[in-house]
């Protein structure tokens, strides 16, 4: 069934070559096409220009902002810790055993 | 594919030229490079999309691109393999057929696909040209890069080298994509037969 499907393919593929090529028919430049193309080629490359620019940066400032990021927290986390703790200290007492009591 | 660089055209120098914002040299590469693209977009042509959209496209894309432009290939490639791509792209966003049976078929469709299944070998032109529409129905069943593959094997026969350097795909990837298409291939003809007997 196999071998037989894919001799009917190859006779119908084998047919559909003999068809006339649909790139045989011109292939000349609808009018202002290639002043239309120009003009919006070379207006989005300028855009492209700009934004191109920042491109690689953008991707070195998300890991910057990812790395200041851990940083500040692994830094800031002792010290804030440390003054609930303190502040706890000084009140004497658990303020929120104080509050439920 | 037919390269459309001509001994009278200096394309290094009217890309140095668009590089600096020649609206002039930009219009003649368009001009140069026209026949080559629109060529691709007529022999791929995703049903109800105009050649001249696709090619406005590939225009855009090739100009939008063109400072990622090393020269590792020849410039006709790389604006081949951007045509190739925006075709695929055009066929992704182009909702596959669903499988479709022997009563889809035009009159002449199903002639030859008779023809075909019965091993007949007197077809004439007419039956060449739905024959030819009737491949293109069963390829619209196939994802689009599988399509290609098959289109550039069978239709135009190109080696897979070839292919490879049209697409810029490996040749494993171009073998796989060929067998899972030929397996689909096989199974749509196998389902139109049984669907004609039915």
């Amino acid at each position: 069934m196999k071998r037989k499907s894919q001799d009917n393919w190859n006779r119908l593929v084998a047919l559909a070559r003999q068809a006339p090529q649909s790139d045989s028919a011109g292939v000349e430049l609808p009018f202002g096409f290639a002043t239309r193309v120009a003009a919006k080629g070379l207006a989005s490359v300028d855009r492209g220009g700009l934004t191109g620019l920042f491109e690689p940066l953008a991707l070195r400032a998300l890991g910057i902002a990812a790395f200041a990021a851990v940083a500040v927290t692994a830094f800031g986390f002792h010290p804030v810790v440390q003054t609930i703790q303190e502040e706890i200290a000084a009140v004497g007492a658990d303020p929120v055993s104080v509050l439920v009591d | 594919m037919p390269d459309t660089a001509t001994a009278d055209f200096d394309l290094a120098g009217c890309l140095e030229r668009v590089r600096r914002n020649d609206q002039e040299a930009a219009r003649a590469l368009v001009e140069h490079l026209y026949p080559l693209v629109i060529r691709i977009a007529r022999a791929r042509l995703p049903r109800r999309v105009s050649e001249e959209d696709i090619a406005q496209d590939v225009f855009l894309k090739m100009f939008a691109r063109l400072s990622q432009y090393q020269g590792a290939v020849p410039f006709t490639h790389w604006v081949s393999r951007i045509a190739l791509t925006t075709c695929i792209d055009h066929l992704r966003q182009q909702q596959r057929r669903p499988e479709f049976r022997w009563a889809d078929l035009s009159e002449n469709e199903a002639d030859v696909l008779d023809a075909v299944l019965t091993g007949e070998n007197d077809q004439g032109p007419d039956d060449a040209l739905a024959a030819r529409e009737l491949v293109h129905k069963l390829l619209d069943q196939l994802k689009p890069e599988d399509r290609l593959v098959i289109q550039l094997l069978d239709l135009e026969q190109k080696t897979i080298a070839e292919i490879a350097q049209l697409t810029g795909w490996n040749t494993s990837l171009i073998k796989v994509r060929a067998f899972r298409a030929r397996r689909k291939l096989r199974k749509a003809l196998e389902e139109l037969e049984k669907s004609e007997r039915s």
